[in-house]
């Protein structure tokens, strides 16, 4: 039906501004953007992580591409059609391909139902005739390791990995291609999230889903996802295959989230990049700093990065960089310039190095 | 042989077989079950544990804070030589507030909105470990010179937990500071009276990354320079390994390992722990393990022997018989369980890489609980 090469979603340039409205006769005074300029593409089968810290806008890109809110500028492709602020018949059409799981397990299921009936709902829409939806529904519950019991129980009875399966059975039942994953594990557990996160693995394989995985834990990222785009402030920094975004990772934003994971093993601690704490808080996205966004928290930021922003651009044809350091007409603006392979990654190449005759 | 508390040298704090019950109308919910923990003068202690261990509940019957009943506390809390639990309540405030602070994790809900952070501040300086002044004796303090010199005191401290602009931070409103800022100033204030003890629930687990990184250097260098004694509560073990020089891993309402942090990271002996660290997403690229099947225990009809042998792997009949006692396995090192015996020979105690193998993907599987 179509082309295989083509990517499954592709988001372009995607913008989405919240007026901010004051004054009596509420007129817009200013905006917030949220998402300001997003560029990716996710083909199928494959995996999107997308992280950012709260206020970065990784939300809002989710719920503009399934539609819960408008798209201020930009296009988002779904398997080659235009979705960008769709109709109500496109909606319709769309949201049996595309499904979403929600951060909160407890407040996206409706505690006045029982698992059953929830996950009931989906498959009635798809027109699945009564008679068949207690089946269903259990093949449903088998599908993400949970049994029949489930099907008379309310939400309240449930853990939180629990009521996270449920969710993802739920988003689940009208078969989609593509799930929109926007931090399904941040509330559980760490021995409940490498379950899900085990599960959600499963599933990709057995039925090819595509995913976009929003979350901030970057160490989750590691071994879900094919490619890694790391978002400041409604644009995307740096984006990349996963392997080369942690072994090297460029922008001095990235590395500092690397740096602040605490892990615990000292093999970990040298896949991180060289300790950078970084000054003050995430600006708001109502006053976006001029040139480059994160050059009020960046060790390394100039003059020159407060004046101009940077473009995105792709380093050594590798990873693409939204930073100064990286290009050439800037290069003797930096005297401090980071080792970009992490230390486990440099070691490695020494130790080929002298293996050389 | 068995691990003795106290293991801190010169401990500030001990506590000695505690047992916390809610009355409930199923029954009494025994929660901890047991614990015994200490922590000596300038050590930084962990408890660390998944949701629903008993972490916070060992805590607030460490500091009062529940309520009795529903709650039945028992045991011995010694405090620098004094057995709390059976100070009056107007003794164990003033102790409270004059040698112990506590920093909750939720840096909005513990700061009162209606009050600015400089109003808030001064009045712990003014009557921290002093709520009965007295009429007169309160207008005396709180119109006279004595509120200037507080304020000048806040204000050096919110300098030393590096809040920027701290002299309008001062005449604001929690609403309108950032977590992270929030978070600062609750530290500031904990820090106020110079205690001797303070406890950090979850600091700045609400936080963003890079901010909780920031949060976590600025309490490593006030734990330095004041010379605290720290009892931390966190269900992270990366943070648990980044600040602190021992821990205790908590467990069903027991603590089923203790041990100097490197020790604990190099060496994890419990079930539990090795499930929990090979469960823990990692930087290398290293495959992880698929979690810990099952769940916690029911605390109302809790498993009679070890509690955590219905989701070991592990497990045999003896464990599900009789709780097994704190083996010692090495200086201030205890773990609780069955394995660590004299009598079992070292090459049928689980590595980490077994336990992770056991808890790698079985196909296949049916399991239901998490």
């Amino acid at each position: 039906m179509t082309d295989v090469s083509e990517p499954l979603l592709d988001v372009d340039d995607l913008e989405k501004y919240f007026p901010v409205k004051s004054g009596i006769i509420k007129r817009t005074s200013d905006y917030v953007k949220a998402v300001d300029g997003v560029s990716f593409d996710i083909d199928r089968g494959e995996t999107l992580a997308l992280i950012g810290e709260s206020g970065s806008g990784k939300s809002t890109v989710a719920r503009t591409i399934i539609g819960l809110t408008g798209a201020t500028g930009g296009t988002v492709r779904f398997d080659g059609e235009d979705i960008t602020n769709a109709t109500d018949e496109q909606l319709a059409r769309l949201r049996s391909r595309v499904q979403m799981v929600f951060q909160d397990p407890t407040s996206s299921l409706n505690p006045r139902r029982t698992i059953g009936k929830s996950l009931a709902v989906p498959l009635k829409a798809r027109g699945v005739p009564t008679s068949d939806l207690r089946e269903r529904v259990v093949e449903l519950l088998e599908r993400v390791e949970l049994n029949d019991e489930y099907w008379n129980k309310y939400p309240h009875e449930l853990s939180g990995g629990q009521k996270q399966r449920v969710n993802i059975a739920r988003a689940l039942a009208v078969e989609p291609e593509l799930l929109l994953l926007d931090e399904p594990t941040s509330a559980l557990d760490v021995s409940v999230q490498a379950k899900i996160i085990a599960l959600l693995e499963d599933l990709q394989e057995e039925f090819g889903l595509t995913y976009l995985f929003i979350t901030h834990d970057l160490s989750l990222v590691r071994n879900f996802a094919d490619e890694t785009a790391v978002m400041y402030l409604g644009e995307i920094q740096e984006r990349g295959p996963t392997e080369e975004v942690f072994q090297r990772p460029r922008h001095p934003y990235s590395r500092a989230l690397l740096s602040a994971i605490p892990v615990t093993t000292d093999e970990e601690e040298a896949y991180k990049p060289r300790h950078e704490p970084l000054r003050g808080e995430i600006p708001s996205p109502r006053d976006v700093p001029t040139g480059c966004r994160f050059h009020t928290r960046c060790p390394y930021a100039t003059d020159a990065c407060s004046a101009d922003e940077p473009q995105f651009v792709a380093v050594d044809a590798g990873p693409s960089v939204r930073c100064h350091i990286y290009d050439e007409a800037y290069a003797d603006t930096f005297d401090d310039v980071p080792e970009v392979a992490v230390a486990a990654v440099a070691d490695e190449r020494v130790a080929s190095n002298t293996n050389e005759p | 042989m068995k691990l003795d508390e106290p293991v801190a040298e010169n401990p500030l704090l001990t506590v000695e077989d505690l047992e916390v019950g809610f009355e409930s109308f199923d029954g009494l919910a025994e929660v901890i079950d047991g614990v015994n923990l200490s922590i000596g003068k300038g050590e930084v202690v962990t408890i660390a544990g998944e949701t629903g261990c008993g972490k916070s509940v060992t805590m607030k019957s460490i500091l009062r804070l529940l309520n009795q009943p529903p709650a039945r506390v028992n045991g011995e809390i010694t405090f620098d030589g004094t057995e709390l639990l059976s100070l009056s309540d107007r003794e164990f405030e003033r102790v409270k507030g004059q040698r112990m602070s506590l920093v909750f994790q939720d840096p909005m809900s513990s700061l009162n909105p209606t009050f600015t952070i400089g109003e808030q501040l001064t009045d712990t300086a003014q009557f921290g470990g002093d709520s009965d002044t007295g009429v007169v004796e309160f207008f005396r303090r709180r119109f006279s010179g004595e509120r200037d010199e507080a304020r000048e005191r806040v204000l050096e401290m919110l300098r030393e937990v590096q809040m920027p602009d701290p002299e309008n931070i001062m005449d604001s409103y929690p609403t309108q500071l950032s977590g992270g800022m929030r978070q600062r100033a609750l530290i500031a204030q904990a820090l106020l009276n110079e205690p001797d003890l303070l406890i950090a629930d979850e600091i700045g687990t609400a936080l963003d990354v890079t901010i909780h990184d920031q949060i976590l250097d600025l309490l490593k260098d006030l734990i330095e320079n004041h010379d605290l004694s720290v009892l931390m509560i966190t269900h992270n073990l990366g943070v648990a390994r980044q600040v602190s020089d021992r821990v205790y891993v908590m467990y069903g309402g027991r603590i089923v390992e203790t041990a100097p942090t490197e020790e604990l990271f190099e060496n994890p002996k419990h079930p539990y722990t090795q499930g929990l660290i090979a469960s823990i997403p990692r930087l290398t690229g290293d495959e992880m393990a698929t979690g810990i099947d099952g769940s916690i225990p029911e605390y109302l009809d809790p498993p009679p022997g070890c509690r955590f042998a219905p989701r070991c792997p592990y497990a045999t009949a003896e464990c599900e018989e009789a709780r097994p006692e704190m083996y010692e396995r090495g200086p201030q090192t205890g773990v609780e369980c069955v394995l660590y015996d004299e009598a079992v020979p070292a090459s049928e105690r689980p590595t980490v890489e077994e336990t992770r193998s056991h808890m790698t993907r079985r196909p296949g599987k049916q399991t239901g609980g998490d």
